[in-house]
């Protein structure tokens, strides 16, 4: 396939997940969001390693995989604690530290 | 047969690196040990104690190591002196706030002490490394291992500033990941080499990509509002350590990656990086003028420092390789030297205050009640500012000597203006400490813990200062970073 078109999708899913960041509030939409744009990411690193007929981007990939679940996990750690303290995962109520 | 070689060749060089990997490996252990010491009830100080000396021991290791120009692999390690100032450096980011940090420890300290570790052992092989998988790779082990850092008191206060910290975080670690695969599109290759001689679209993208990527962990001007938050959130010990170890290394990062990924596209990145520099240094500046909080103060400033720090990029990037940028990025090492005692101590300084925010009038007075904490605490924010007899000092005035040389002599005014507006908001802390009246009697913390890091960290502000003969050696290790590059 040819790079390009494959480039283009992942530019589109990655701002698909820019704009779910931009526009939830809610901790687990914010965590769906974060990895719709490391896949788009991923996708772009496969295409790549396709086309270069090379294997360095998919063990880069690999590791992506790899990091992304450490981050959704200390993610969804966090998501708990924050509801253990204020009963929601919404991250408006995060209001504490003013100037 | 071609990969069968390749694989030997590999183990063969890091068979004879091996020397090198001991220090990596001997903090690991302790790490681990550490881990599974925590099921007996052992007392905080003594896990402050072995992360001290594990510290320092590798700390020694790495100072006693030969370095000379051992490659790993196709320049996935790089071991130089460039590299070990940097391993070095950051060590010491890490070695002061060990004991500052038993404070705010309330349960589980094995656990924030082995983290500590695992930060350590990836921020030393980002050092070491020039192949973007294992920049990238040793880079989210910092990040990952500094949320759970920032988070780790379960305050409300904590959890608001891991939390904004942890999201931007992942959307930098998301940009760089894709900036990452435009680099392969463009070079075709993840080590750090001169290989492009003119510049593509797709580099640009990549260009802009990383930069966004690692920005974030730098907290340059319009990727910084998450870290004047999480610093104001966080531990005081642990908002010492996000401004200064995880700032000095992305700056590193950013040096080998700019200077030597992208060799072939220096005028982008003095155009991009001149404007970013300009914005951080004045915006902050501003900023800061009228902050009342002292920790949201300071962590305008360490935005304004990080706009000093990438001056060193953008001259690099106008002058190209050469006698010029190897002062430049000499004068950048001496500068992250110095960054990380001036704003590291400034940082650990909070902790004299016992209130969770402190404001600017909450130091009021503290010279009549520790005469000696309020003159150190005097000496290291005058280190910020860059004024004499500091370290801060000699550090500023080296990187604007630079850009004089390399004919940027209108950047380097504009550094100095700001340097200049930055002597209004630190004198006025200065002035709170030494001439206002106390607020109320009971809200120092004037303990050894808290008093000790900010008297150290003044008087090597002050041996910093008489550094001079340090730069000589610098400029030598500076040529270093381009050793990959053939010879240059």
């Amino acid at each position: 396939m040819d790079l390009f078109i494959v480039t283009s999708i992942s530019m589109i899913l990655f701002a698909i997940g820019l704009y779910g960041i931009m526009t939830s509030n809610i901790g687990i939409k914010m965590l769906i969001s974060i990895e719709i744009l490391i896949n788009a990411a991923m996708l772009n690193l496969v295409a790549v390693a396709i086309n270069f007929s090379s294997v360095d981007p998919l063990i880069l990939a690999l590791f992506v995989i790899a990091i992304a679940a450490a981050e959704s996990v200390i993610g969804i750690s966090l998501l708990t604690a924050i509801y253990r303290k204020y009963g929601k995962v919404s991250l408006s109520l995060l209001r504490e530290i003013r100037w | 047969m071609n990969i069968f070689s390749s694989i030997t060749y590999t183990l063969h060089a890091a068979t004879q690196a091996s020397i090198y990997y001991y220090p990596l490996i001997f903090l690991g252990i302790v790490a681990f040990v550490m881990l599974a010491l925590g099921i007996r009830n052992i007392d905080r100080k003594v896990f402050a104690g072995i992360t001290f000396a594990a510290v320092l021991i590798s700390m020694i290791m790495i100072l006693l190591d030969p370095y000379d120009e051992v490659v790993v692999g196709n320049n996935a390690l790089l071991f130089n002196r460039f590299t070990m100032f940097f391993a070095v450096i950051l060590i010491i980011s890490v070695l002061y706030i060990i004991f500052p940090a038993i404070r705010g420890l309330k349960s589980k300290p094995e656990i924030f002490y082995a983290t500590l570790l695992f930060v350590l052992i990836g921020m030393l092989v980002s050092a070491f490394s020039y192949n973007l998988i294992i920049i990238f790779v040793s880079f989210e082990a910092v990040s990952l291992g500094t949320y759970v850092l920032a988070g780790y008191g379960k305050q409300k206060r904590h959890l608001e500033a891991s939390a904004k910290y942890f999201f931007t975080g992942t959307i930098g670690t998301a940009f760089t990941v894709f900036g990452l695969s435009f680099f392969y599109t463009a070079t075709g290759t993840f080590s750090l080499t001169s290989e492009v001689i003119s510049s593509s679209p797709a580099m640009l993208i990549a260009l802009i990509f990383l930069l966004i990527g690692f920005g974030f962990k730098l907290a340059i001007f319009p990727m910084h509002q998450w870290a004047i938050d999480a610093y104001d959130g966080t531990e005081n010990s642990v908002s010492a350590f996000l401004s200064t170890g995880t700032k000095i290394l992305a700056f590193m990062i950013l040096i080998k990656i700019f200077l030597v990924g992208f060799a072939g596209d220096y005028h982008d990145i003095f155009l991009l990086f001149v404007i970013l520099s300009v914005f951080s240094m004045t915006y902050a500046n501003l900023a800061a003028l009228s902050q009342n909080n002292l920790k949201r103060l300071l962590a305008y400033s360490s935005v304004a420092q990080a706009g000093y720090l990438i001056l060193v990029i953008a001259l690099v990037g106008y002058t190209g390789i050469g006698n010029v940028a190897y002062v430049a990025i000499a004068a950048g090492m001496f500068y992250s030297l110095v960054y990380i005692f001036m704003k590291g101590g400034s940082f650990l300084a909070m902790n004299l205050v016992n209130r969770e925010s402190v404001s600017v009038s909450d130091v009021a007075g503290l010279a009549r009640k520790s005469p000696v904490t309020a003159l150190s605490f005097a000496i290291l924010l005058m280190g910020l500012a860059g004024i004499p007899f500091t370290g801060g000092f000699t550090a500023k005035y080296y990187l604007f000597l630079s850009l004089i040389e390399g004919n940027l002599w209108w950047l380097a005014v504009i550094a100095i203006l700001n340097s200049a507006i930055s002597v209004f908001y630190y004198f006025r802390v200065i002035m709170f400490m030494f001439w206002k009246e106390p607020t109320s009697e009971d809200h120092f913390n004037l303990t050894a813990y808290s008093k000790a890091p900010v008297i150290a960290s003044a008087v090597i502000m002050v041996a910093l200062f008489f550094f001079f003969y340090l730069l000589p050696t610098l400029n030598g290790m500076a040529p270093g970073l381009f050793a990959t590059m053939g010879g240059i």
